[in-house]
């Protein structure tokens, strides 16, 4: 029962934060466009992992809590990495957008598609050979390698360039992986619940460790 | 196996070695890293056309890994897609030079595990034949021999993709690697340069072919 309780607000928290933190991220990008005529990448892709981010949680969540777990089929929608899914398709496009990110930031130009180009091969490769479950395992492992390195890399672009955008994404995918790693439980909620919390401080522009970033001096 | 396809493939052989040599001479005389590029690249060409000899007599038999995985896939991928790397350096879409790698891994990956290869023959020839159309028309429009003969490399690269319809008879297989290998002699030799696409600035800045393409 308990354990019900927790995992609805966990759930509940960041099925509303998620689109609420999409729209912030969105609006500051667009406002910056239609000051300077000029397009953001670096906020482009910040809303681009956020939008992918609320495209896997929102149904995944929903199918976990009641009401919507009797409407909504689970195995429809896929609720982990095993197989290539409408989630984990999400979750291969929030890593790929998070290498792509950390490439801009630190000015590396041929390695900018690369991760997209990466994913998306793993994605047409699929469909183009009858849903061939030969490339589950590649997505799997595209998805925790990419995921992984994305984390590290988020922390050293951050600490390295002074960027709050890298910092942030990097405290918010090492959130999103320990939920992932706990597992289906009351800590493994709180960690849901955290993500949701401090998606919403990123969002709202108040995670601002370091006042000037280098990453736009470059 | 006609004796004649054997003849062909001897000739494909020596215009190989004259590819090799010609690149290496212009490597010598210009030091750009392109020639450097194209010359290991046409060295590499040599033993494919020595093997394709020695393969026809019936010496050897092609090796396969996996489901469907052959060293002539492996030599066709690699010779394509040097195509589409010359084109990306071309164009300078720093952007896309992994691209070539990824599609490589991709289509091993595919060749492998699956018992078919259909895919990747349209999939090798869409994108060869893309790089073979950009690169020659860029060639002729800055009258650049050598940039025109090395898109014929797709040419010579399509005949080791298997299956092909077209291609399936051996003596239109053996045509088109002479046509592959005589188009690129052509540019490597200066002689497309020299009499065909003359222009006041190759006479100019004679063996560094690549500046008129970066000096745009």
């Amino acid at each position: 029962m308990i354990r019900l309780i927790t995992q609805t607000i966990a759930n509940w928290t960041t099925v509303i934060i998620a689109p609420i933190m999409t729209i912030l991220v969105a609006n500051r990008f667009w406002q910056f466009y239609k000051k300077t005529n000029k397009i953001n990448y670096i906020r482009l892709i910040i809303f681009l992992i956020f939008l992918a981010f609320t495209w896997a949680i929102i149904p995944t969540n929903l199918s976990e809590v009641p009401p919507f777990d009797i409407y909504i089929n689970a195995d429809l929608i896929g609720t982990d990495e095993a197989t290539i899914n409408s989630y984990s398709i999400a979750i291969g496009f929030m890593v790929s957008f998070s290498l792509c990110m950390i490439a801009y930031a630190n000015r590396w130009e041929t390695l900018y598609y690369v991760p997209l180009l990466l994913y998306a091969g793993i994605i047409f490769s699929f469909i183009l050979n009858d849903l061939s479950s030969i490339y589950f395992i590649l997505n799997q492992i595209y998805i925790y390698g990419a995921g992984v390195l994305g984390v590290i890399f988020f922390y050293i672009t951050g600490i390295r360039l002074r960027d709050n955008g890298s910092l942030g994404l990097g405290i918010f995918f090492t959130l999103s992986y320990a939920s992932l790693i706990v597992g289906e439980n009351i800590i493994g909620d709180v960690f849901t619940f955290l993500i949701g919390v401090f998606g919403l401080i990123f969002a709202l522009g108040f995670f601002n460790p370091y006042k000037k970033s280098e990453v736009f001096r470059k | 196996m006609n004796w004649y396809i054997s003849l062909i493939d001897l000739i494909v052989l020596v215009l190989a070695i004259l590819n090799a040599y010609f690149s290496i001479k212009n490597w010598k005389e210009s030091k750009i890293s392109i020639n450097l590029f194209l010359a290991i690249f046409f060295i590499f060409l040599m033993p494919t056309a020595f093997r394709q000899l020695v393969l026809g007599i019936g010496l050897i038999e092609d090796i396969y890994i996996g489901e469907n995985l052959s060293l002539n896939d492996i030599f066709s991928l690699v010779i394509i897609l040097s195509t589409l790397q010359f084109l990306l350096y071309l164009k300078e879409w720093r952007r896309f030079y992994f691209l070539p790698i990824i599609y490589a891994f991709y289509s091993i990956y595919y060749l492998i595990f699956l018992p078919e290869n259909l895919l990747f023959n349209i999939s090798s020839i869409f994108i060869g034949a893309l790089s073979f159309f950009v690169i020659i028309i860029d060639g002729i429009r800055n009258k650049n021999g050598m940039a025109s003969s090395i898109a014929f490399i797709f040419v010579y690269g399509l005949v080791y993709t298997e299956n092909l319809i077209l291609l399936s008879a051996e003596i239109f297989a053996a045509f088109f690697r002479l046509l592959g290998v005589f188009a690129i002699l052509l540019g490597t030799s200066g002689f497309l340069d020299k009499y065909i696409l003359v222009s006041e600035e190759t006479t100019k800045i004679k063996n560094t072919w690549i500046a008129k393409m970066v000096s745009k």
